[in-house]
């Protein structure tokens, strides 16, 4: 079974024509990635939207003025102007009608610990507000919006929820199968 | 710190617990130790248990005599799997609740590729079954089913009874657990399966004429024929009053009754427990502190939020997190730890490790 990704898709509120285009991929893709796929694809696309004075230090290019925050529209942006600098993965471990709870591993530094994050529903896109249950999984980047040239327009923040595929018949045949096998004393595989 | 190991008729018990995770180490006497579920140290790799047993000098290849796997939660089961791999002569009891279709079928479906594998309790339990099978267990299945009454350690020195779950909690369980099986065409983003903390094992640790109570999450509300109401009116249980006791739940409410500190545990008896700072609410609150002293001797906590430095990050993602409104808190230090030591003619010490304290 694959792991799916609904595309997300992002375009600055001022997109210009080209940012259509087909020739700029969707930040992650839509089918057949696991999380790690996914991260090296965040690590991609960190280093391709590098603007050209910072390719060689690596260093996250500092904003010429404080740009401000935009919580991103689900379009697409151009791989080559999006710029991940923080990236978590959340479990939620509590939600109520406000805010949920969630541990946070950081993808970008793995040696930082564990942290743990309250974070206002109304920071969750609507389409995703129905994932935000207890032991779901989510994606949380925090990075800069570039034009072409590399000159950062502003910060953006997007949290999105993964998304998995329904179970089969097969599949839960095959498992019932194997759990009734085990449960027996029987080595399932 | 003495950091020997105890006498051999000395009982020891070594609370940690991070706020994210708990597990009990205990010297049940003459060299023989029993970990009680597991976290990870600082180095979100290695069972704290194992770091510290280490640190004593103790083996745990031959020394480690019986590892309980309380219940199912992830922060009860972290390493869970790496102790059973490296304890090699310790029997491993899991709760009797999950004996049952439902529960392999979760644990099975949990290993579909899409589980997120890292958080996932379910996918520590089938490393355990995989241990286990390495050992020769027919299935994986382990040592002991745990239940009521059961007796999981039985030596001259100390023996371990199972308190819970009650048989009424284990008849309901598949019925509990088919709930949250998979369904043809739901979508396989599910939580990790929450189980009734009905489920959880609580023990008993006699040794001598003293006795310790492990309370692991056991509700005090729900049903009464499962949780501690159940425990305490049972005729089978051991007639002995603890000297001290594992709060049950993170001192939750829920996990507490009246009954357990009049009928379970001796006067003034000396309470242990470990916070829960993962949730919404954090365990024990100030009301669940409050109630606690008033019926113990002393109440000690392994760790209090704040205790770690912050981490450091870009000034923007700093600004993103301030103006999102989001607050982010730090765990404590994992080897938190409070080490309990009660010799055989009553007297007994505490010594509070790196965060660790009496509330």
């Amino acid at each position: 079974m694959q792991t799916t990704f609904e595309p997300i898709r992002i375009v600055p509120e001022e997109s210009p024509a080209e940012t259509r285009n087909e020739e700029f991929a969707p930040f992650i893709t839509s089918t057949g990635q696991t999380a790690e796929q996914s991260l090296d694809d965040t690590q991609r696309v960190r280093s391709e939207s590098s603007s050209p004075r910072n390719d060689q230090t690596n260093e996250v290019p500092r904003p010429p003025e404080s740009p401000r925050l935009v919580r991103l529209p689900p379009r697409i942006l151009p791989r080559k102007q999006f710029q991940v600098i923080q990236r978590w993965e959340g479990i939620v471990t509590d939600v109520d009608d406000k805010t949920l709870t969630a541990s946070l591993e950081d993808l970008t530094n793995d040696g930082n610990p564990t942290e743990i994050a309250t974070i206002d529903l109304r920071e969750i896109p609507d389409e995703d507000l129905s994932l935000a249950v207890k032991g779901a999984c989510f994606y949380w980047s925090v990075g800069f919006i570039t034009s072409s040239q590399g000159v950062t327009i502003r910060r953006f923040s997007e949290l999105r929820f993964r998304r998995l595929p329904a179970w089969s018949k097969s599949e839960i045949k095959r498992i019932q199968a194997e759990a009734k096998q085990m449960f027996a004393g029987f080595d399932a595989r | 710190m003495q950091d020997k190991c105890p006498a051999d008729d000395v009982l020891e018990l070594s609370l940690f617990g991070p706020g994210i995770g708990e597990c009990i180490v205990v010297h049940l006497g003459c060299g023989d130790w029993m970990v009680v579920d597991s976290c990870l140290g600082e180095d979100r790799e290695t069972p704290v248990a194992r770091q510290y047993l280490e640190s004593i000098g103790v083996n745990l290849e031959t020394q480690v005599k019986l590892i309980v796997i309380t219940h199912w939660h992830a922060d009860h089961i972290a390493g869970a799997s790496k102790l059973v791999s490296q304890c090699k002569n310790a029997e491993v009891a899991l709760s009797g609740a999950w004996f049952n279709e439902a529960f392999f079928e979760l644990v099975i479906s949990a290993q579909c590729p899409t589980h997120v594998k890292r958080h996932s309790p379910s996918a520590e339990i089938w490393a355990i079954f995989e241990r286990l099978r390495d050992r020769g267990n027919p299935g994986g299945h382990p040592d002991h089913w745990a239940t009521h009454g059961n007796v999981l350690f039985n030596e001259a020195h100390a023996q371990v009874f199972a308190l819970s779950p009650m048989a009424a909690t284990v008849t309901a369980a598949e019925l509990d657990l088919r709930k949250q099986t998979p369904v043809e065409g739901e979508s396989i983003l599910t939580p990790p399966p929450v189980h009734p903390n009905a489920h959880s094992v609580a023990l008993l640790i006699k040794k001598g004429n003293h006795a310790v109570l492990l309370g692991a999450d056991l509700p005090s509300d729900g049903p009464s024929e499962r949780g501690w109401d159940a425990v305490i009116d049972s005729r089978v249980r051991p007639r002995v009053s603890a000297n001290a006791f594992k709060v049950a739940h993170h001192g939750s409410g829920n996990g507490d009754t009246p009954r357990i500190w009049s009928e379970l545990l001796a006067s003034d008896p000396i309470a242990f427990v470990a916070p829960y700072a993962t949730g919404r609410k954090k365990l024990p609150s100030a009301d669940d502190v409050n109630r606690i002293r008033e019926s113990s001797a002393a109440l000690y906590c392994t760790s209090c939020p704040g205790h770690r430095k912050a981490v450091r990050r870009h000034s923007s993602v700093e600004r993103t997190i301030k103006e999102m409104g989001v607050t982010i808190r730090q765990l404590t230090k994992s080897d938190s730890q409070i080490r309990w030591r009660l010799s055989e003619d009553g007297r007994h010490e505490t010594e509070l490790i790196s965060g660790a304290k009496q509330l």
